[in-house]
């Protein structure tokens, strides 16, 4: 077992080997995973931070191409992807990542997104408390699952226990000498959130047209909140942010509540807010499950947190499927 | 304590549905992150509405989206507004967005709003003077359990203008560039009701789209103008904003110099007109060189 101060103090050997480390601080009143140099701020004091880890693998906006008219040139974006380290993200989020990596390094392959991943180990710091919005277990997931980690600590008396899960965490821990250890992890906090996934994606794939739809999605205000706190949500839009003759080519999140999602290839199919919001439910628990069969859905529960307006994944799935 | 007043509004919905006054009434229902909104259209559900100090949600946004956007023509609309709410409702009649026949405005008596974070009265209830809101189509509450509610409306506001440039500028700066531009604080505002946005706009594209730090700017900015004159202070925009930003202190800002300087307050007065649609031969010029 070590003590969490044994292990943050190792953090700056790590990034005197030239990894940038990604951990939870707190700026103002929020908890938000951010690049730190200081290893000293980092807080674990928290239940989930409010961004993902989609943040730095999947950034809000990055630079695809420069292009200058007058030089006639187009350039490659800068790469700066760097090796980096994820320190005290949550089980959830890791798990989301090896969603995410089904999805953009499957048939087709998102190199930017690829290249970052290559680079990013993920060490987990797994969950003692838990809230009410947390429905992780439900999804599969848990409180200390090890999906999508490459080391994972588990809380053990007021300490933690050192997993090895991947080949590319085993690495990392023999390069920056991280003993495992083998002793009996704490009990995972119980969920009070449970949601059944049972007759779901048999109910979504038969019924695109019901009213339900419209009574499931009455609250909710066409935001992007929930996608954009979503671990698993990845959609993106292109903008060309350009001068008289210079420019850049980005990429940058978008959403598919947006009236305006998709205006750049023709037009947005889906008039109707609540046929937005099935997209949301569709895509999650039906598309992605007939894609890489999974759902895209790790039960983090961030779109409930901070809906503004009480809008509830898990209350919509159970009225979806319950008859009447 | 008996919350006489919630009790009350439970009856009088259920008659007023039952009568067909409304055929469908928005009001504050619970959700597991606290109050949400409750749309009501079978009787039996006016017990799930609820009324109390934490009700700070302004539901008027609601009258310019679906699903009651389609149904204003035809059908009467049943809205729960406390005072400072119904000058949301007014702006947007003043700007023909809603006609009024086709609402019934039920008005909260308000002692005002807990934050949830547990600092005790919010800002923006300060020196109400609308805890009666007068010209709904029925008040609810008793007016003689009111307590008065002392202090600064704008303190926040005021603080931020008493900052030197730089300290502003920085303030702004780190605190706008962690918007990612999810749009929160525009969908939740009962003003913020054009069917296109001119931030998303890409042919052609005006301002930069991307949620850096300068596209961060250029929205909020020209969000902060459009609603000059317009915004009502309730707060949702910030409310909304899952990485708390207080964007309201921009269109606040803009609110409160217009009062100082014009006597003017968004929505205080149904049938008034627009701001940037009124003129006095008096108003102050000073500020023309
Ligand atoms: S956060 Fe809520 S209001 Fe915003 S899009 Fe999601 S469900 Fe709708
Ligand atoms: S800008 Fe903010 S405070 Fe002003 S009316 Fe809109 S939501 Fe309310
Ligand atoms: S709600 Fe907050 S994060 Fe979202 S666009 Fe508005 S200011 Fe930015």
């Amino acid at each position: 077992m070590k003590q969490l101060q044994e292990i943050l103090s190792a953090i700056g050997s790590w990034q005197a080997k030239g990894y940038q480390v990604i951990a939870p601080v707190r700026r103002d009143n929020l908890i938000l995973l951010a690049r730190i140099e200081d290893p000293s701020l980092i807080n674990l004091d928290h239940i989930l931070t409010v961004n993902t880890l989609k943040d730095f693998m999947l950034p809000r906006c990055e630079t695809i191409l420069r292009f200058d008219l007058e030089k006639a040139c187009v350039e490659p974006g800068i790469d700066d992807s760097l090796p980096t380290i994820i320190f005290g993200s949550r089980p959830c989020d890791a798990a989301a990542l090896s969603i995410l990596d089904s999805i953009l390094i499957g048939d087709v392959v998102d190199s930017r997104y690829a290249k970052r991943r290559g680079q990013t180990v993920v060490l987990t710091v797994a969950c003692s408390r838990v809230d009410g919005a947390c429905f992780c277990k439900s999804m599969g997931y848990g409180p200390h699952d090890p999906t999508g980690s490459d080391i994972i600590l588990l809380p053990s008396q007021g300490g933690y226990l050192v997993r090895l899960i991947s080949e590319k965490g085993r690495q990392f821990a023999s390069d920056v000498g991280l003993e495992p250890d083998d002793a009996e992890a704490d009990p995972e906090p119980e969920l009070s959130r449970r949601v059944s996934t049972d007759g779901l994606k048999a109910w979504l794939d038969s019924n695109f047209e019901d009213p339900k739809w419209q009574v499931i999605s009455e609250n909710c205000v066409s935001c992007g909140t929930c996608y954009y706190l979503c671990p698993t949500c990845h959609c993106f839009d292109i903008a060309d942010e350009a001068g008289i003759s210079r420019g850049v080519r980005l990429r940058i999140w978008d959403c598919c509540s947006f009236s305006s999602f998709t205006k750049m290839a023709s037009h947005q199919p889906r008039v109707g807010k609540y046929a937005r919001y099935r997209q949301r439910v569709m895509h999650k628990f039906k598309y992605t499950v007939d894609n890489i069969g999974k759902v895209a859905c790790v039960g983090d529960g961030r779109c409930i947190r901070y809906c503004p307006y009480g809008v509830d994944i898990t209350e919509i799935l159970k009225a979806l499927v319950s008859g009447g | 304590m008996k919350n006489e007043q919630e009790a009350q509004l439970r009856r009088r919905v259920r008659e007023l549905l039952n009568r067909g006054t409304v055929e469908v009434l928005l009001g504050y229902g619970r959700g597991l992150t606290g109050v949400r909104p409750l749309f009501v259209r079978d009787p039996a559900n006016a017990e799930k509405l609820i009324w109390n100090e934490h009700c700070n949600l302004n539901l008027a946004g609601y009258l310019v989206r679906e699903p009651l956007k389609q149904v204003m023509a035809g059908a009467r609309i049943g809205l729960i507004v406390k005072g400072c709410d119904f000058r949301a409702v007014n702006v947007l009649i003043q700007e023909h967005q809603v006609e009024r026949q086709n609402i019934y405005l039920i008005g909260m008596v308000c002692n005002g709003i807990e934050s949830d974070s547990g600092s005790g009265i919010l800002i923006k209830c300060r020196g109400c003077n609308v805890q009666v809101p007068e010209g709904t189509d029925e008040v609810i509450g008793n007016p003689q359990e009111l307590r008065q509610i002392d202090g600064d409306p704008f303190e926040d506001v005021r603080a931020i203008m008493e900052m030197s440039l730089p300290e502003r500028w920085s303030f702004w700066t780190s605190t706008l560039s962690r918007c990612i531009k999810c749009y929160a604080c525009r969908q939740a505002c009962p003003l913020c009701y054009c069917e296109e946005c001119i931030t998303e706009k890409s042919r052609p594209q005006w301002i930069e789209k991307a949620p850096t730090l300068s596209g961060n700017l250029a929205y909020h900015f020209i969000r902060t103008m459009h609603l000059a004159g317009r915004c009502v202070a309730c707060g949702e925009c910030s409310r909304a904003c899952p990485v708390d930003i207080p964007v309201d202190v921009l269109t606040r800002f803009v609110a409160l110099t217009i009062k100082e300087r014009f006597d003017y307050v968004a929505g205080d007065e149904p049938d008034g007109k627009p701001f940037l649609a009124s003129y006095c031969e008096d108003d102050p010029d000073d500020f023309i060189k």
